[in-house]
């Protein structure tokens, strides 16, 4: 607009100033409107998440919030207590520090065994192998199907004392084992569960192996490097921001474990695998301490937050970037 | 082109839009849910389209039980349904695993069914969170002249009202394989104790290493400590005022129990059942008949019975039991399930309607037998014991346990929270982390703590 007030300008006629203006201006809310319109037909194409955003997660996160200082018991009309909930939980509820204890020993064992898994299988499926896409498909599946609660029953089968796992080592003479009804062992028959739906922390890994340059590896053949040596060198330095994208992902996720824990065992046997969603849940829906229960999900929400900022200072020192990592 | 596009996506965005309000859109709440303003208004409405054909109504019952049960109600449904066309009833039934919890969250969230199973135990904390049921006695659809009006005094008012009818009465009892007790040459008359129990389940575990006398899961275990503390204090086991009705020297002696249980073999490893906790029947030594006897209600004893694989062995029941310098019976006696209506529906006379042909109707009385335990009212009892329904081993469960009942339990010895802590203990005791001593000192500490909470939210 300013180049065309310039132009009429020079050309001295003031009448004409003004008309380009006015025209100027008018091409201008043109445009605008178009693009208002178009903003609205986009709001309305995103529409269907942002009201799944606004009602499923940003509504229930906020009332939670407020909730966590009430005795909100679902039934009856909330009333505020203040930070009652949240010092009741540290100082009088012994199961509160069990069941983070549990927790913190399940996220210790599931998240490094998962991502070690997930990179050995990997590795395994990037090398160039007929059919290789249709393993890739298969092993993806179990990720799937992981999170739902007909595997928790399949895992329930498969690993109670007349399950397939006892029969497979009664073969070899192995004694069965109570892998689910021991309180010492039922934690880490869980973690397994976890463990087996490694299939998205795998396809990340994939993509990561396949963006390793080939002239590396070629290099250091050729400086006759062996196997293990060019893993450690080569591959694995290359994959840690990958290793890192997964970690958070897969911590974050392990800290709010639910429906293996739930559906396997119900937290027993013992309160062995008494995680902490699970004393959540207990709270909210069995005990009808709805604000008892916010204020934990909250505790959750910090410790998460504040392992995943510890994990991001720690990259520092551990990821390699080869443009240098700045982000 | 672009134009037409642009409207196709428009169109299909907004209709997106539109279905997703819909799934999400509550039933608008009835103004003046009050039950009597309610019924009255629905009586005005017959008379005033006496002649018209009734409105069509949809309502909700759910209920929780085994296959027999599941298809007897679905059978009285159906009749129901048939006699009158203008209502559907939609069913929603499975275990009773989750079945609480169900509830409850359907409750807060203003989706519970219109008719409710509910369980008499959960009587007293749910409607401590609000008016949750229509008050029966307002209803005049319902007759309650068939009823015991003390047992529905004394077991089912809370606060003044009446909240749901009982389906049955019960009261626990012990199942046992009546053939395999003849092979191991336990006879039927044994009078059975809480130490013979675990001594002659200690026997038959020597005799053959893969079987166990007793099919417990932690509820029993449960049932079994307070029995033998009831017995000892004459107490509830938590007294209306929420203190304690024993002391440690008694709770050790029921603790002990279960450790006895455990390491005579009288019962399975907790390692071995605890995956079968709350569904016993499913347990696999349960279902290949090694497990002898199970205790439990009346009302289970077809759902137990028909897992079992071997359908030659006989069962018969038999009287839990009762120590002869017993203060108090540790029987309980109660109703098996209490049929409720929620005060937010939107049917509340038709719901009305159909529980009153359920508890009265000769059809349904014939069509629903025994499944919810020996029926609560006399003419039903009467009925199916003409007509030969009644298993007259169940009916005599139910007698003898009546006859040796203890008092009802109370509210607080009920509480869910409370019944946590006596599960936690339990299996401390029972796997053996703890020794009945320490486990008492613990439930007590912990009990001690809770109480007060559950006091000074009164």
């Amino acid at each position: 607009m300013i180049i065309l007030l310039n132009k009429s300008k020079r050309r001295g006629s003031h009448q004409m100033n003004i008309d380009v203006a006015l025209k100027s201006q008018k091409a201008a809310s043109k445009t605008k409107a178009v693009r208002k319109k178009y903003q609205y037909v986009a709001f309305l194409y995103i529409a269907p998440w942002l009201i799944g955003l606004f009602v499923f997660q940003l509504y229930p996160f906020i009332a939670s919030f407020i909730y966590s200082f009430t005795d909100f018991t679902m039934l009856k009309k909330p009333s505020f207590v203040g930070l009652k909930n949240y010092i009741d939980l540290f100082t009088k509820d012994q199961l509160f520090l069990q069941s983070l204890k549990i927790t913190f020993i399940y996220v210790i064992i599931a998240v490094p065994l998962k991502l070690a898994f997930a990179l050995f299988i990997a590795m395994i499926l990037n090398i160039k192998l007929r059919f290789v896409n249709f393993f890739r498909t298969v092993y993806y599946m179990p990720s799937i199907l992981g999170g739902s609660v007909a595997v928790a029953v399949l895992w329930r089968f498969l690993f109670m004392r007349e399950g397939l796992v006892n029969k497979v080592t009664s073969i070899f003479h192995i004694p069965a084992v109570d892998w689910l009804g021991n309180p010492k062992i039922a934690l880490y028959t869980i973690s397994l569960l976890t463990v087996w739906q490694f299939g998205s922390s795998m396809v990340l890994f994939l993509a990561g192996l396949k963006n390793i340059p080939s002239e590396l590896y070629e290099a250091a053949r050729v400086d006759g490097a062996s196997k293990p040596r060019m893993f450690v060198t080569i591959t694995l330095p290359l994959l840690t921001p990958i290793v890192f994208f997964n970690l958070i992902m897969q911590m974050v996720h392990a800290f709010q474990e639910f429906t293996g824990a739930f559906v396997v065992t119900n937290g027993g046997p013992a309160k062995a695998t008494y995680l902490y969603g699970l004393m959540l849940y207990q709270n909210g829906f069995q005990f009808f301490k709805m604000g008892y229960a916010s204020a934990q999900s909250w505790i959750l929400f910090a410790i998460i937050m504040l392992m995943t900022m510890l994990v991001f200072k720690s990259s520092e020192y551990w990821t390699f970037y080869e443009d240098g990592g700045d982000f | 082109m672009k134009r037409a596009m642009r409207l196709i996506s428009t169109l299909c965005i907004i209709s997106i839009l539109a279905t997703l309000f819909i799934g999400c859109a509550k039933e608008a709440p009835k103004t003046g849910t009050d039950s009597t303003q309610q019924a009255a208004a629905d009586n005005k409405d017959k008379t005033d389209k006496k002649d018209a054909a009734p409105k069509n109504v949809t309502m909700r019952f759910s209920w929780w039980g085994g296959d027999s049960r599941h298809k007897a109600t679905l059978a009285a449904i159906e009749a129901y349904t048939k006699k009158n066309p203008h209502v559907k009833i939609e069913a929603e039934y499975g275990g009773f695993d989750g079945y609480f919890q169900k509830l409850t969250t359907q409750l807060a969230g203003g989706t519970a069914p219109d008719i409710m199973q509910v369980d008499q135990p959960w009587l007293p904390s749910l409607t401590s969170q609000g008016d949750l049921f229509v008050d029966i006695n307002t209803l005049k659809e319902i007759d309650l002249s068939a009823f015991d009006k003390k047992f529905l005094d004394s077991q089912l008012t809370i606060g003044g009202k009446l909240q749901g009818l009982p389906t049955g009465l019960i009261g626990i009892t012990m199942f046992y394989n009546k053939t395999a007790f003849e092979k191991f040459g336990i006879s039927a008359d044994t009078q059975w104790t809480f130490d013979n129990l675990i001594e002659i389940g200690k026997q038959v575990h020597e005799k053959d290493k893969n079987i166990y006398l007793l099919n417990l899961d932690i509820n029993k275990y449960d049932w079994i400590m307070k029995a033998i503390v009831k017995e000892k204090t004459g107490e509830q086991w938590v007294k209306d005022d929420y203190t304690l009705g024993f002391d440690k020297a008694i709770l050790v002696e029921g603790l002990t129990w279960i450790k006895k249980a455990v390491d005579s073999g009288a019962v399975q490893p907790f390692e071995e059942m605890i995956l079968y906790d709350k569904k016993a029947e499913t347990n696999p030594k349960w279902v290949n008949g090694e497990l002898l006897m199970n205790i439990n209600w009346p009302s289970s004893f077809e759902r137990f019975t028909e897992s079992v694989a071997n359908k030659d062995a006989k069962w018969d029941v038999t009287a839990f039991p009762i120590s002869k310098d017993a203060k108090k019976s540790g029987v309980i006696t109660r109703a098996a399930q209490v049929m409720c209506i929620n005060k937010n529906s939107a049917n509340i006379s038709e719901a009305a309607k159909f529980i009153n042909w359920m508890f009265n109707d000769d059809e349904a009385i014939l069509i629903l037998e025994d499944v919810r335990g020996v029926p609560a009212t006399e003419k039903a009892r009467k009925m199916l014991t003409d007509s030969k329904k009644l298993d007259e081993r169940i009916v005599r469960a139910t007698e003898v346990a009546i006859k040796n009942s203890g008092d009802p339990e109370n509210g607080p010895t009920n509480d869910p929270e409370l019944l946590e802590i006596d599960r936690d203990i339990i299996q401390k005791v029972g796997y053996g982390q703890l020794t009945p001593e320490k486990a008492a000192d613990e439930l007590i500490q912990r009990y001690t703590e809770k109480l007060a909470e559950l006091k000074a939210k009164k």
